[in-house]
């Protein structure tokens, strides 16, 4: 086998060790099946709901409302102007006291991070696709994704362009969804099991080697702890 | 025990930190579907389902988060997180979102509660406490969806006070800790996900038992209230906590007047457990045992701007497949410039605007390829109609355009581009483009239809950056390259043989006097040049000078010529007016004229970059300044051998379309100087000279044949 890429009937060994691991450090993944060919069903690994605050330069909904009230002055945004100055339908004076943050401050702006594992037969190798959302549901902006990376990242993904961040359709949910691309993955792990002297077969879990090196830059943390799985046996 | 500040020794009112909604895409995906699918007009409520957590990092927001899987039956919550039942009103028009009762909506979904604790359902399935109600109205030609989510939440009769706030590592002991984890487990396994249920001390251990096991516990005053605590605030336990106590209140507040209430928050953080930040709230309840009515119930989300209003969102950008058509189309070319070519400058190429005269096979093919680069703004110009031999060569029409006498071409072809990419500024127009030597005729109708097309015309070479000359007669570029030349505009020109074709980019004239003056533009940059190419008189192939040419200096279509152009459709068979090539050419000719352009764009001299030549083999060796290489002046290939040639010509001082007094008779006299062009077949010899010669030069030919005579054998 050549090097640094991984077969689909490992990836799947790989990814229900690294299940069982979640499961014991109640890490939140979630173990899935494509349900349209279940014959020769692969499985692919989700972890939904990661909630990061980030401070990106966001446009703020806000601001995204005044802007389409502006360019299109439809009715929507006008009724939505009229139920704002008419504060207060949906309970009396004292739930808006009820309601408030008990100390006062103003509610923290987050953004979800869903993360799904899936194999890519084309390139025989796991590709990390995640969804970025504000909370109201509006994709993040690849701008905004960008600049979700941390900042010792950006450089590396500069420079290195050992992976990069863009859109494409989730090959099993047709959604589109932000995905480090494939296309450097076999090389990245050539490298970094080089670096550990270790050669694809004899490693005993690829993913968690490969998911520790790419998924910080996307604010996907891994406990030591399945660096176990790592451990020769 | 140290109790830090938090733990005030006088008792106040217990605050709650609300709950927000967190949503993905997928939800609002999902739920397009719905209203597509299956709801259509039908608006009556729909259960649905959200969860939260209690595990989130300190700082952030407790939520009920819903995606892509609510509306599945049953709840398929990720793991450690718990469910929330949810009622969705979704309305068919705006007006019916607002005048909906929101407070008689609210005050059902109370009641339910209230239900479910008086009948004591929530004693044995609490998760029935948690419940929300979701307002939409889904706009799905726009993408935009108004949304107010409320979490209810009943109110105690009087206030409940806390009169102390701990962590639980504050009460507790690593031991009673661990054995309340390993008890919690124990049921939570069992009943996939627990958010409510008692504690109580036994041997000294903390155990962990669900609400339905109440009547089995000892002395019922010393149990403890758990819940799952989605809050993560230091001070405050999460909205959960509310209804729960409006249970305990109900059912037992004989036994719990004052009780004890551990807010579980269990976080695993690099492999590592803990629940030591769980808050343990000693509080006084108020009893609710004689109350027959379900309570006043709050819980309205507040908007981003802290309004108790809807919120909006516009998800036209991941939802409205233009959009994202349009997006991907720029994510592909932007991965070319981040892998391949970093300094590619994309938004120069996708703000150019072209003008495309001629939509015939050279026209669909350099329009194809200009749209793969991503130029959005396309004028298409021709002055015929597609007929039934067209769409086979011509790559934008269908046999349909060909129906019904023919679809005029230039429209016909921005149609289709637009059909290909929606986000295209696609635009055509049926235009004829007056021609030198085809004379107009003297009829007012016909003059002032000339007028106006030449009108036409200026008036779109001005709109545009660059100007396409892919029509099928020489003649019909003669009047675009001179209006191009004298608005300095980029010439673009592709043209065909039968085996053969020629591209070439038009000279750039030197900026008019009193223009904005671009710095990166005139001939004396030539130096960057490998040789001296200040001198513009040398023609001879043998000079250094021929192979550097800086663009101002460079020739354009008819510079080569030494006839003007005349009626090169007049005495023609058929096959020889319809330019018969080799299928294959136009897309070679097509594709060299579109990347020439781009190069061209991207070199820091525009159209003033000097050429690049194949003469000696310079385009194998000559450093590139454009990141996408050379930028020659013409390409000239030649099929049968498959074989190319980047010669470069320079501007010629007679030429009928760019020589110095074409130019300044255009500017000056303007019509009526191209009228004469039109109608007097000598003109434009005469005026540029070439008249005189050609009678130089045979007067030239004899005195050569005479001095040559004697080694003409040869």
């Amino acid at each position: 086998m050549a090097e640094g890429i991984l077969s689909a009937e490992e990836f799947a060994r790989n990814i229900l060790e690294f299940f069982q691991v979640s499961d014991l450090l109640k890490d939140g993944w979630e173990l899935r099946y494509e349900e349209k060919h279940a014959q020769q069903s692969c499985p692919y690994l989700v972890k939904r709901n990661v909630l990061r605050a980030l401070h990106i330069a966001d446009v703020g909904d806000a601001g995204r409302l005044d802007e389409h009230s502006r360019t299109e002055g439809a009715g929507m945004d006008a009724t939505l102007r009229n139920m704002e100055e008419e504060e207060g339908e949906g309970g009396d004076g004292d739930e808006d006291v009820d309601v408030a943050m008990p100390d006062g401050r103003a509610v923290v702006a987050a953004c979800r991070f869903d993360y799904h594992i899936v194999y890519n037969l084309s390139y025989s190798v796991p590709t990390l696709y995640f969804s970025a959302c504000h909370q109201d549901g509006k994709i993040l902006s690849l701008d905004e994704v960008w600049q979700s990376v941390p900042s010792h990242y950006q450089r590396r993904l500069q420079s290195e362009r050992w992976t990069f961040i863009t859109q494409q359709e989730h090959p099993i949910l047709g959604r589109p969804f932000y995905c480090l691309h494939p296309c450097h993955t076999a090389d990245l792990m050539t490298a970094v099991l080089k670096a550990t002297s270790q050669t694809s077969t004899s490693h005993s879990n690829y993913l968690v080697t490969w998911l520790s090196s790419v998924g910080p830059v996307v604010g996907l943390a891994l406990p030591l702890e399945y660096a176990k799985l790592c451990e020769k046996r | 025990m140290a109790t830090s500040g938090q733990s005030a020794s006088q008792a106040k009112q217990l605050q709650f930190a609300p709950m927000n909604s967190a949503l993905d895409v997928g939800f609002w995906h999902r739920l397009s579907r719905k209203k597509l699918e299956e709801y259509k007009l039908d608006d009556s409520p729909k259960p649905i389902n959200g969860y939260y957590y209690n595990g989130d990092p300190d700082g952030l927001p407790s939520r009920t988060s819903l995606d892509f899987n609510s509306f599945d039956e049953p709840i398929q919550c990720p793991p450690h997180c718990f469910p929330s039942h949810g009622t969705l009103l979704n309305f068919n028009t705006m007006d019916a979102f607002k005048s909906c009762d929101k407070k008689a909506e609210l005050e059902k979904i109370a009641a339910l509660i209230w239900t479910d604790i008086t009948s004591g359902a929530a004693l044995k399935d609490p998760s029935l406490l948690s419940r929300f109600l979701l307002l939409t109205f889904a706009d799905l030609k726009k993408y935009h969806f108004v949304f107010w989510f409320a979490f209810p939440a009943l109110c105690s009769i009087d206030s409940i006070n806390v009169s102390k706030t701990q962590h639980l590592n504050q009460c507790f002991s690593e031991e009673q800790i661990q054995s309340l984890q390993e008890s919690y487990d124990a049921i939570a396994d069992q009943r996939k996900g627990l958010a409510y249920f008692l504690v109580q001390k036994q041997d000294d251990l903390l155990v962990v038992f669900p609400l339905s096991d109440w009547d089995l516990l000892p002395d019922k005053t010393q149990v403890m209230l758990g819940f799952c605590d989605p809050c993560t605030l230091d001070q405050y336990p999460g909205w959960p906590l509310r209804n729960f106590l409006a249970l305990a209140a109900y059912h037992w507040s004989d036994e719990l007047q004052n009780v004890q209430v551990l807010c579980l928050r269990d976080r695993t953080r690099e492999g590592v457990r803990t629940t030591d930040h769980s808050l343990v709230l000693d509080i006084h309840l108020p009893s609710m045992k004689e109350l027959h009515e379900c309570p006043k119930c709050v819980g309205w989300e507040k908007n981003q701007k802290n309004k108790m209003a809807p919120r909006k969102v516009d998800l036209s950008a991941s939802m409205d497949p233009t959009r994202l058509a349009e997006s991907s189309v720029d994510l592909n070319l932007k991965l070319m410039r981040w892998r391949l070519l970093p300094s590619l400058d994309l938004d120069k190429v996708a703000q150019t605007k072209c003008l495309l005269l001629g939509s015939g096979t050279l026209g669909c093919n350099v329009a194809r390829c200009l749209m793969g680069w991503g130029v959005r703004t396309i004028t298409l110009v021709d002055n015929s109609t597609v007929s039934y031999s067209n769409p086979v060569r011509q790559s934008l029409f269908e046999f349909e355009d060909s129906l019904e006498g023919g679809k005029p071409k230039a429209q016909a072809a921005a149609e289709r581009l637009k059909k290909i990419f929606p986000g295209m500024q696609a635009t055509g127009l049926s235009l004829s483009i007056p021609m030198p030597g085809h004379a107009v005729g003297s009829s007012e109708d016909v003059l002032k239809q000339t007028r106006e097309d030449v009108a036409k015309l200026e008036e779109l070479i001005d709109a545009h950056d660059v100007v396409f000359l892919l029509m099928d007669t020489r003649e019909s570029r003669w009047l675009p390259t001179v209006i191009g030349g004298s608005k300095r505009k980029l010439v673009m020109n592709a043209a065909l043989g039968f085996d053969t074709y020629m591209v070439v980019r038009h000279g750039m004239k030197p900026p008019k006097e009193g223009a904005v003056h671009d710095t990166a533009s005139t001939s004396d940059d030539g130096a960057a040049c490998s040789s001296a190419c200040d001198d513009p008189l040398p023609l001879s192939p043998k000079s250094p000078s021929f192979l550097c040419i800086p663009g101002d200096k460079l020739g354009c279509y008819f510079c080569n010529d030494v006839v003007a152009p005349g009626d090169s459709t007049k005495d023609r068979t058929l096959d020889q007016q319809c330019t018969v090539s080799r299928p294959g050419l136009s897309m070679v000719a097509a594709a060299l004229v579109v990347e020439l352009l781009v190069s061209l764009l991207q070199h820091p001299k525009g159209g003033y970059a000097p050429a690049d030549t194949s003469a000696k083999d310079d385009h194998l060796t000559t450093s590139l300044i454009s990141p996408l290489g050379l930028v020659p002046h013409q390409i000239r290939g030649f099929l049968s051998r498959y074989h190319s040639l980047l010669p470069s010509s320079m501007a010629f001082n007679m030429c009928t379309a760019c020589s110095p007094i074409v130019l300044e008779r255009y500017e000056t006299e303007g019509f009526e100087f191209l009228l004469r062009a039109f109608n007097e077949p000598h003109y434009l010899e005469d005026l540029t000279g070439l008249t005189k010669l050609h009678a130089d030069t045979e007067n030239c030919d004899v005195l050569d044949f005479s001095d040559d005579e004697s080694i003409t054998s040869q």
